[in-house]
Order: C-alpha cells, then sequence, then structure tokens
C-alpha cells in the first residue's frame, strides 16, 4: 500500500487525510476515493501542479479547490 | 483635456510611477474580458488610474441579480448591454480614457479580431473555456493576461507572462469545471483589485509581480494565501517557451 496525506483547502481551514491506496493507482481514483470531484480541484506536489492520470506516490499532496466565476 | 488638468487628476499615483509611468499607462491598451463583478472593479480602477484605451467585452445585458455586486451597472441600465454601460461608467469617472464596447462571446475564431491590439489582458470571465482562449492568446502574442476568479467569500489570481511564468495551462492542467456559484461584490473587488494593482505594476516596472505565484483569497477567514506554480515545460499552451 501507498501512504499519501492529502491537504484540502477549500475555503475554510485546511482539512489533512491520511489514505492509504493500492499501488496502480491515479490522482483521480484517489479523489474519487476521497470523495473529492476532480473536476473541480488542482492537485499540488510541493507546490507544482501535477497531472491527476500520474501514478499516485507516497508523500504529502495538496488539494485546493478552484473557483471560476466573475 | 489639457495636460495640467491629467497632471492633477494623476497627483496622487505619480509619486508612485513617475511623469514617465503615468505616460505608459495613458499610452496603454487594454482588453477587459468580462463587464460583471471582477469586470466592474477592474474597469473602474483601470479607468480611474488613466489606462488610456479599454476595449471591454461582454455578451450579456444587465439583469437585477448582476446588481449586488456588479456596480459598474445601475437601475437604469437593466436589460441594456454590459459592455455598453461598462463604458458610459467609465467615461464618467474619467473622461480622458478611451472606450470601446464590444458586444460578443470570445470565440476561438473571434478571438484575434476582439483582441485587436491590446497590450494587456484582464480575465474577468466566468469560465474556464473562455479563459483558455485568453490564455493561449495571450502566449501566442507574447502580453501578459492577469487571471482572476470568485466563488462566494473565495477568490484566486495570479499574472501570467509568456515565457516567463507558469501559464493558466500549466497551472490547471485539468479543464476545471465551471459550476454557478454565489458571489459577492467585495470577493469581485478584492480579487479585481489585485488585478489592476499588477497591470499597474508591470505598466510601471514596479515592484514583485504574482509570476509564479497564485493568490487565494479566504474572505471568511481574511486571509490571503499564496501557491508557488510553476511551469509545465509539456504544455500546450506555453511548452514552446522552453528554454527561454
Amino acid at each position: 500500500m501507498i501512504s499519501v496525506t492529502l491537504k484540502i483547502s477549500s475555503g475554510g481551514p485546511d482539512e489533512v487525510r491520511a489514505m492509504e491506496v493500492e499501488p496502480g493507482m491515479t490522482y483521480y481514483d484517489l479523489l474519487r476515493i476521497a470523495g473529492i470531484n476532480p473536476e473541480t480541484v488542482v492537485i499540488l506536489s510541493n507546490g507544482v501542479p501535477i497531472p491527476g492520470d500520474d501514478l499516485v506516490a507516497p508523500g504529502e499532496i495538496s488539494v485546493w479547490r478552484v473557483v471560476s466565476a466573475g | 483635456m489639457s495636460k495640467d488638468r491629467d497632471l492633477l487628476r494623476y497627483s496622487r499615483q505619480i509619486p508612485l510611477l513617475g511623469e514617465a509611468g503615468q505616460e505608459r499607462l495613458s499610452s496603454s491598451h487594454v482588453f477587459i474580458a468580462g463587464a460583471g463583478g471582477l469586470g466592474s472593479a477592474v474597469a473602474f480602477y483601470m479607468a480611474a488610474a488613466g489606462f488610456g484605451r479599454i476595449t471591454i467585452v461582454d455578451c450579456d445585458s444587465v439583469e437585477m441579480s448582476n446588481l449586488n455586486r456588479q456596480i459598474l451597472h445601475g437601475m437604469k441600465d437593466l436589460g441594456r448591454s454590459k459592455a455598453i454601460s461598462a463604458c458610459e461608467s467609465m467615461r464618467e469617472l474619467n473622461p480622458v480614457v478611451e472606450t470601446e464596447p464590444i458586444i460578443a462571446t470570445i470565440e476561438a475564431d473571434n478571438i484575434d479580431k476582439l483582441l485587436g491590439d491590446a497590450e494587456l489582458i484582464v480575465d474577468a470571465l466566468d469560465s474556464f473555456d473562455a479563459r483558455f482562449l485568453l490564455n493561449r492568446a495571450a502566449n501566442e502574442r507574447e502580453i501578459p493576461l492577469f487571471h482572476g476568479a470568485i466563488s462566494g467569500f473565495r477568490g484566486q489570481a495570479t499574472t501570467v507572462i509568456p515565457g516567463r511564468t507558469a501559464c493558466l495551462r500549466c497551472i490547471y492542467p485539468r479543464h476545471p469545471r465551471s459550476t454557478p456559484s454565489p458571489a459577492l461584490g467585495s470577493t469581485c473587488g478584492i480579487i479585481g483589485s489585485i488585478q489592476v494593482n499588477e497591470a499597474v505594476k508591470y505598466v510601471g516596472g514596479k515592484g514583485r509581480l504574482l509570476e509564479n505565484r497564485l493568490a487565494i483569497w479566504d474572505g471568511l477567514a481574511s486571509v490571503l494565501e499564496e501557491v508557488e506554480v510553476d511551469r509545465d515545460p509539456d504544455c500546450p499552451d506555453c511548452g514552446s517557451y522552453r528554454g527561454r
């Protein structure tokens, strides 16, 4: 299993979740398991946006909810 | 309008920009995409600051539900074009500014014509479809794009300088879905003001821009954070700048 920490920023205090996923899963899979719609967020690793179809690596990622209105 | 009167109008900001900086503002052509909530703050402050030529594009008409935040428009404007109403409001504030309203939807096949010879693009849109069109156009033309977006108490802003910074495609590799969301005028004011602040700094050659940094405003907590972002060397929109 791969251990990942999700730091979710959505407009209030950050929510931190520790998760374990099977090897071979993507970040999109991870978000779906966490109940987060991948179309509404940006995934950052060390501050760098990463593609959601990358395979999950151990460590911490930040999930930031995108706003789009004007 | 006499030069003396211009100097008086801008007398409180010329110490910040210098007369040469103010002249650069006055000779700049800005394209504001959207005359809604963000567009209202952006247009008013850009006109007041003395950006010389402002083109503003919006396809919609003013509705009652806009008036909590879209301060370019008033009761008398209900049912009228937002772009035209916006230009009237800007001219009332600063008659020196040359304004051009365009009633249109920004699309792939008209964006070049709409942009004309604009030197700066301000994103005050409400969907990422059109934002990505602006992003690509900014990269192709090598002109800056000042991005902003809001939802409720939250907002984000960044400055895209082609060849130097992450572009919107680098930051949002997957097209974010646009969903109807609540909108607060003060959030528009904060994010729109940041965008104008960036544009003034860019033209005036002052300060440190929001380059490779995404400013994130959380109005419920009254916190402005920043996330560092990097260029994607394989970005379909700006990857051609690799190595520059």
